[in-house]
Protein backbone atom coordinates (compact mmCIF):
# COMPACT_ATOMS: atom_id res chain seq x y z
CA UNK A 1 0.00 0.00 0.00
CA UNK A 2 1.49 3.11 -0.84
CA UNK A 3 0.94 6.26 0.62
CA UNK A 4 -0.83 8.72 -0.02
CA UNK A 5 0.62 12.39 0.12
CA UNK A 6 -1.76 15.65 -0.73
CA UNK A 7 0.49 17.91 -1.99
CA UNK A 8 -0.62 20.80 -4.25
CA UNK A 9 0.26 20.59 -8.19
CA UNK A 10 1.52 23.64 -7.30
CA UNK A 11 3.65 23.26 -4.47
CA UNK A 12 4.74 19.90 -6.60
CA UNK A 13 6.16 22.58 -9.03
CA UNK A 14 7.43 24.58 -6.48
CA UNK A 15 9.30 21.69 -4.86
CA UNK A 16 10.65 20.84 -8.46
CA UNK A 17 11.88 23.65 -9.05
CA UNK A 18 13.50 23.95 -5.64
CA UNK A 19 15.04 21.08 -5.46
CA UNK A 20 14.52 20.36 -1.88
CA UNK A 21 14.10 16.67 -1.59
CA UNK A 22 11.56 16.48 0.47
CA UNK A 23 8.77 13.53 -0.95
CA UNK A 24 7.70 12.36 -3.55
CA UNK A 25 3.75 12.55 -4.63
CA UNK A 26 3.44 9.11 -4.72
CA UNK A 27 -0.29 7.10 -5.29
CA UNK A 28 -3.52 7.90 -3.10
CA UNK A 29 -3.66 6.61 0.80
CA UNK A 30 -5.75 8.55 3.24
CA UNK A 31 -4.00 8.09 5.88
CA UNK A 32 -0.73 9.33 5.58
CA UNK A 33 0.25 13.06 4.73
CA UNK A 34 4.43 14.37 3.39
CA UNK A 35 4.87 17.84 4.11
CA UNK A 36 6.40 20.26 1.31
CA UNK A 37 8.64 21.99 3.17
CA UNK A 38 10.43 21.65 6.56
CA UNK A 39 7.88 22.23 9.30
CA UNK A 40 8.23 25.14 11.98
CA UNK A 41 8.72 24.78 15.25
CA UNK A 42 5.08 25.68 15.53
CA UNK A 43 3.73 23.38 13.08
CA UNK A 44 5.33 20.44 15.12
CA UNK A 45 4.90 22.04 18.74
CA UNK A 46 3.72 18.94 20.89
CA UNK A 47 3.96 15.98 17.84
CA UNK A 48 5.55 12.94 18.29
CA UNK A 49 8.99 13.44 15.97
CA UNK A 50 11.77 11.25 14.97
CA UNK A 51 14.63 12.78 13.51
CA UNK A 52 16.41 10.59 10.09
CA UNK A 53 20.08 11.06 11.07
CA UNK A 54 23.07 9.36 9.00
CA UNK A 55 22.52 6.49 9.27
CA UNK A 56 19.82 5.72 11.62
CA UNK A 57 16.27 6.88 12.80
CA UNK A 58 15.91 8.58 16.52
CA UNK A 59 14.32 7.56 18.61
CA UNK A 60 14.13 3.76 17.52
CA UNK A 61 11.44 3.37 18.85
CA UNK A 62 8.53 5.59 19.53
CA UNK A 63 4.96 5.16 20.26
CA UNK A 64 2.07 7.47 19.52
CA UNK A 65 -1.46 6.84 19.96
CA UNK A 66 -4.07 6.00 17.53
CA UNK A 67 -5.31 9.57 15.90
CA UNK A 68 -1.58 11.28 16.18
CA UNK A 69 0.64 12.16 13.98
CA UNK A 70 4.54 11.05 14.13
CA UNK A 71 6.60 13.03 11.99
CA UNK A 72 10.23 12.43 10.51
CA UNK A 73 12.33 15.40 10.15
CA UNK A 74 15.76 14.83 8.39
CA UNK A 75 18.42 16.22 10.00
CA UNK A 76 21.57 14.36 8.08
CA UNK A 77 22.95 14.96 4.87
CA UNK A 78 22.38 12.10 3.00
CA UNK A 79 19.79 10.71 0.61
CA UNK A 80 16.91 8.35 3.42
CA UNK A 81 13.58 7.75 3.04
CA UNK A 82 10.59 6.32 5.41
CA UNK A 83 9.52 3.46 3.81
CA UNK A 84 7.02 0.87 6.02
CA UNK A 85 7.88 -2.27 5.87
CA UNK A 86 4.23 -3.76 5.07
CA UNK A 87 3.94 -0.81 2.78
CA UNK A 88 1.41 1.63 4.45
CA UNK A 89 3.69 4.26 4.31
CA UNK A 90 6.65 5.59 1.96
CA UNK A 91 8.15 9.11 1.70
CA UNK A 92 9.78 8.45 -1.13
CA UNK A 93 8.84 5.00 -2.89
CA UNK A 94 11.39 5.62 -6.29
CA UNK A 95 14.24 6.05 -3.84
CA UNK A 96 17.12 3.84 -3.99
CA UNK A 97 21.06 3.56 -3.70
CA UNK A 98 21.54 4.03 -7.34
CA UNK A 99 18.42 6.45 -7.62
CA UNK A 100 18.60 9.21 -4.55
CA UNK A 101 16.64 12.12 -6.53
CA UNK A 102 13.24 11.42 -5.33
CA UNK A 103 14.90 10.64 -1.57
CA UNK A 104 14.23 12.12 0.98
CA UNK A 105 17.40 14.94 1.95
CA UNK A 106 18.29 17.56 4.30
CA UNK A 107 15.42 19.80 5.87
CA UNK A 108 13.03 16.94 4.63
CA UNK A 109 10.20 15.91 6.74
CA UNK A 110 7.14 13.43 6.02
CA UNK A 111 4.13 12.89 8.24
CA UNK A 112 1.87 9.59 9.05
CA UNK A 113 -1.49 9.52 10.67
CA UNK A 114 -1.87 5.97 11.04
CA UNK A 115 -5.40 4.16 10.74
CA UNK A 116 -5.08 0.93 13.12
CA UNK A 117 -3.33 0.47 16.09
CA UNK A 118 -0.30 -1.77 16.25
CA UNK A 119 3.10 -2.13 15.13
CA UNK A 120 5.05 -0.39 12.20
CA UNK A 121 8.34 -1.09 11.60
CA UNK A 122 10.16 0.78 8.66
CA UNK A 123 13.44 1.49 7.07
CA UNK A 124 15.35 3.46 4.90
CA UNK A 125 15.52 2.67 1.09
CA UNK A 126 19.10 3.24 0.74
CA UNK A 127 20.87 2.20 4.25
CA UNK A 128 18.28 -0.45 5.18
CA UNK A 129 16.28 -3.43 4.53
CA UNK A 130 12.44 -4.53 5.50
CA UNK A 131 13.37 -7.00 7.47
CA UNK A 132 15.12 -4.64 10.23
CA UNK A 133 18.42 -4.58 8.95
CA UNK A 134 20.65 -1.39 8.86
CA UNK A 135 18.94 1.90 8.98
CA UNK A 136 15.25 0.72 10.40
CA UNK A 137 12.80 1.83 13.10
CA UNK A 138 9.42 0.89 14.61
CA UNK A 139 6.42 2.86 15.52
CA UNK A 140 4.29 1.78 18.06
CA UNK A 141 0.63 2.81 17.53
CA UNK A 142 -1.44 2.26 21.02
CA UNK B 1 47.27 -16.69 4.57
CA UNK B 2 45.40 -18.79 7.49
CA UNK B 3 43.15 -16.93 9.95
CA UNK B 4 45.49 -16.86 13.08
CA UNK B 5 47.63 -14.35 10.63
CA UNK B 6 45.27 -12.53 9.76
CA UNK B 7 44.27 -11.39 13.32
CA UNK B 8 48.29 -11.09 14.18
CA UNK B 9 48.79 -8.95 11.10
CA UNK B 10 51.45 -10.81 9.35
CA UNK B 11 54.24 -8.68 9.07
CA UNK B 12 57.48 -10.15 6.76
CA UNK B 13 60.68 -8.82 5.80
CA UNK B 14 60.75 -8.82 1.90
CA UNK B 15 63.56 -9.50 -0.34
CA UNK B 16 64.27 -6.51 -2.74
CA UNK B 17 64.16 -8.93 -5.58
CA UNK B 18 60.48 -9.64 -4.74
CA UNK B 19 59.67 -6.13 -3.52
CA UNK B 20 60.54 -5.03 -7.44
CA UNK B 21 58.34 -7.98 -8.74
CA UNK B 22 55.75 -7.28 -6.04
CA UNK B 23 55.64 -3.77 -7.06
CA UNK B 24 54.94 -4.39 -10.99
CA UNK B 25 52.07 -6.72 -9.36
CA UNK B 26 51.15 -4.09 -6.72
CA UNK B 27 47.70 -2.89 -8.94
CA UNK B 28 45.95 -6.34 -8.71
CA UNK B 29 42.75 -4.76 -10.12
CA UNK B 30 40.02 -7.37 -10.77
CA UNK B 31 41.17 -10.12 -13.50
CA UNK B 32 39.37 -10.81 -17.02
CA UNK B 33 36.21 -13.17 -15.89
CA UNK B 34 36.70 -12.25 -12.01
CA UNK B 35 33.12 -10.86 -12.95
CA UNK B 36 30.05 -11.61 -15.40
CA UNK B 37 28.29 -8.59 -14.60
CA UNK B 38 27.56 -5.68 -11.88
CA UNK B 39 25.45 -8.29 -10.10
CA UNK B 40 28.60 -10.49 -9.45
CA UNK B 41 30.54 -7.77 -8.22
CA UNK B 42 28.06 -6.55 -5.95
CA UNK B 43 27.35 -9.91 -4.67
CA UNK B 44 31.45 -10.13 -4.22
CA UNK B 45 30.92 -7.13 -1.89
CA UNK B 46 27.79 -8.55 -0.55
CA UNK B 47 29.46 -11.54 0.85
CA UNK B 48 32.88 -9.08 2.30
CA UNK B 49 30.20 -6.71 3.97
CA UNK B 50 28.05 -9.46 5.88
CA UNK B 51 31.75 -10.56 7.38
CA UNK B 52 32.16 -7.20 8.29
CA UNK B 53 28.63 -6.32 9.82
CA UNK B 54 28.78 -9.89 11.77
CA UNK B 55 32.18 -9.61 12.58
CA UNK B 56 31.24 -5.58 14.68
CA UNK B 57 28.21 -7.68 15.79
CA UNK B 58 29.69 -9.67 17.09
CA UNK B 59 32.62 -8.17 18.52
CA UNK B 60 30.52 -5.08 20.06
CA UNK B 61 28.83 -7.83 22.31
CA UNK B 62 31.40 -9.90 22.94
CA UNK B 63 34.36 -7.21 23.98
CA UNK B 64 33.88 -4.91 26.55
CA UNK B 65 34.70 -1.39 25.13
CA UNK B 66 34.77 1.93 26.51
CA UNK B 67 34.97 5.55 25.41
CA UNK B 68 36.20 6.31 21.85
CA UNK B 69 36.53 2.95 21.02
CA UNK B 70 32.98 2.13 22.29
CA UNK B 71 31.61 5.21 20.21
CA UNK B 72 33.52 4.13 17.06
CA UNK B 73 33.10 0.54 17.05
CA UNK B 74 28.97 0.67 17.61
CA UNK B 75 29.32 3.48 14.74
CA UNK B 76 30.95 1.67 12.48
CA UNK B 77 29.12 -2.19 13.38
CA UNK B 78 25.77 0.28 12.20
CA UNK B 79 27.45 1.60 9.00
CA UNK B 80 28.44 -2.04 8.32
CA UNK B 81 24.77 -3.56 8.54
CA UNK B 82 23.61 -0.12 6.45
CA UNK B 83 26.53 -1.20 3.93
CA UNK B 84 24.84 -4.88 3.71
CA UNK B 85 21.23 -3.29 3.58
CA UNK B 86 22.62 -0.63 0.63
CA UNK B 87 23.97 -3.54 -1.85
CA UNK B 88 20.94 -5.63 -1.14
CA UNK B 89 18.84 -3.21 -2.12
CA UNK B 90 20.77 -2.43 -5.32
CA UNK B 91 21.39 -5.54 -5.96
CA UNK B 92 17.45 -5.84 -6.16
CA UNK B 93 16.84 -2.60 -8.21
CA UNK B 94 18.24 -4.05 -10.89
CA UNK B 95 16.93 -7.17 -11.00
CA UNK B 96 19.88 -9.83 -9.39
CA UNK B 97 19.32 -11.57 -6.45
CA UNK B 98 21.47 -11.26 -3.48
CA UNK B 99 23.82 -14.26 -2.32
CA UNK B 100 22.73 -15.44 1.22
CA UNK B 101 24.90 -14.15 4.31
CA UNK B 102 27.76 -16.93 4.74
CA UNK B 103 28.22 -18.79 7.82
CA UNK B 104 31.28 -17.24 10.02
CA UNK B 105 33.73 -17.74 12.35
CA UNK B 106 36.10 -15.34 13.42
CA UNK B 107 38.40 -17.57 15.69
CA UNK B 108 40.19 -15.59 18.89
CA UNK B 109 39.32 -12.39 17.45
CA UNK B 110 37.19 -10.56 20.46
CA UNK B 111 39.65 -12.01 22.95
CA UNK B 112 41.20 -8.57 23.46
CA UNK B 113 40.32 -4.97 22.62
CA UNK B 114 43.64 -5.37 20.93
CA UNK B 115 43.14 -8.50 18.73
CA UNK B 116 39.95 -7.16 17.74
CA UNK B 117 40.66 -3.72 16.64
CA UNK B 118 43.65 -5.08 14.93
CA UNK B 119 41.23 -7.75 13.00
CA UNK B 120 39.09 -4.34 12.60
CA UNK B 121 41.81 -3.06 11.07
CA UNK B 122 42.81 -6.06 8.52
CA UNK B 123 38.98 -6.39 7.16
CA UNK B 124 38.48 -2.64 6.97
CA UNK B 125 41.66 -2.37 4.77
CA UNK B 126 40.73 -5.93 2.95
CA UNK B 127 37.29 -4.04 2.23
CA UNK B 128 39.23 -1.03 1.06
CA UNK B 129 41.29 -3.14 -1.40
CA UNK B 130 38.41 -5.13 -2.61
CA UNK B 131 36.24 -2.54 -3.35
CA UNK B 132 39.06 -0.91 -5.29
CA UNK B 133 39.84 -4.09 -7.20
CA UNK B 134 36.81 -4.47 -8.17
CA UNK B 135 35.48 -0.82 -9.69
CA UNK B 136 37.27 -1.34 -12.93
CA UNK B 137 34.36 -4.49 -13.56
CA UNK B 138 31.60 -1.96 -12.58
CA UNK B 139 29.40 -1.16 -15.90
CA UNK B 140 26.97 0.64 -14.68
CA UNK B 141 28.21 4.28 -13.46
CA UNK B 142 25.05 4.86 -10.90
CA UNK B 143 26.51 1.48 -9.39
CA UNK B 144 30.09 2.67 -9.49
CA UNK B 145 29.51 5.79 -7.69
CA UNK B 146 27.73 4.45 -5.10
CA UNK B 147 30.52 1.08 -4.28
CA UNK B 148 32.95 4.57 -4.27
CA UNK B 149 30.88 5.99 -1.33
CA UNK B 150 31.06 2.93 0.87
CA UNK B 151 34.93 2.38 -0.32
CA UNK B 152 35.57 5.53 1.30
CA UNK B 153 33.60 4.96 4.01
CA UNK B 154 35.60 1.73 4.62
CA UNK B 155 38.74 3.84 4.39
CA UNK B 156 38.17 6.00 7.01
CA UNK B 157 36.93 3.22 9.25
CA UNK B 158 39.84 1.82 8.54
CA UNK B 159 41.82 4.98 9.50
CA UNK B 160 39.72 5.64 12.75
CA UNK B 161 40.69 1.95 13.89
CA UNK B 162 44.62 2.40 12.99
CA UNK B 163 44.45 5.71 15.34
CA UNK B 164 43.05 4.09 18.07
CA UNK B 165 45.31 1.13 17.90
CA UNK B 166 48.07 3.86 17.63
CA UNK B 167 49.67 2.95 14.61
CA UNK B 168 52.33 5.36 12.99
CA UNK B 169 50.34 7.92 10.76
CA UNK B 170 51.47 6.57 7.23
CA UNK B 171 51.41 2.75 7.15
CA UNK B 172 48.58 2.10 9.75
CA UNK B 173 46.24 5.30 9.84
CA UNK B 174 46.46 5.50 6.18
CA UNK B 175 48.51 3.48 3.39
CA UNK B 176 49.90 6.43 1.93
CA UNK B 177 49.27 8.56 -0.81
CA UNK B 178 46.74 5.96 -2.49
CA UNK B 179 45.26 2.84 -1.88
CA UNK B 180 46.38 -0.50 -3.11
CA UNK B 181 43.89 -2.74 -4.82
CA UNK B 182 43.46 -6.84 -3.71
CA UNK B 183 42.42 -8.87 -6.82
CA UNK B 184 39.30 -11.41 -6.23
CA UNK B 185 41.57 -14.55 -5.63
CA UNK B 186 43.59 -12.11 -2.90
CA UNK B 187 40.71 -11.71 -1.08
CA UNK B 188 39.49 -14.71 -1.30
CA UNK B 189 42.47 -15.69 0.70
CA UNK B 190 42.35 -13.53 3.09
CA UNK B 191 38.85 -13.62 3.92
CA UNK B 192 38.25 -17.51 2.99
CA UNK B 193 39.27 -18.82 6.48
CA UNK B 194 36.56 -16.78 8.15
CA UNK B 195 33.85 -18.12 6.42
CA UNK B 196 32.42 -21.33 7.23
CA UNK B 197 29.49 -23.82 8.32
CA UNK B 198 27.39 -25.76 5.59
CA UNK B 199 23.82 -25.22 4.15
CA UNK B 200 22.73 -22.52 1.28
CA UNK B 201 24.28 -19.47 2.90
CA UNK B 202 27.95 -20.59 3.40
CA UNK B 203 27.78 -22.20 -0.30
CA UNK B 204 26.14 -19.09 -1.96
CA UNK B 205 29.43 -17.40 0.12
CA UNK B 206 31.97 -19.88 -1.22
CA UNK B 207 30.48 -19.21 -5.10
CA UNK B 208 30.33 -15.75 -4.65
CA UNK B 209 33.95 -15.59 -3.34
Amino acid sequence: MRPSVAIPAALTLALFVSGCGTANAPGPQPDVRASAQPETEGQSRGAPAIEVVDTAFEPTTITIKLGETVRWRQTGVQPHSVTASDGSFDSSPDCSPISTQSCLSEGGTFAFVPARAGTYTYYCRVHGLPDGQGMSGTLVVS
Amino acid sequence: MNRRDLIRGAVSVIPASTALSMLSSRFAFAQAGDFGSDVDVLNYALTLEYLEAEFYRQGNAAVQLSGQDKTYLDRIGADEASHVATITQTIQKIGGTPVPSPGVDFGGAFASRESYLKTSHTFENLGVQAYLGAAGSIQNPDILQAAAGIFGVEARHAAIVGDLLGLAPEGGVYMGATETPKSKADVLQAAGPFITGSGAAARGAAATL
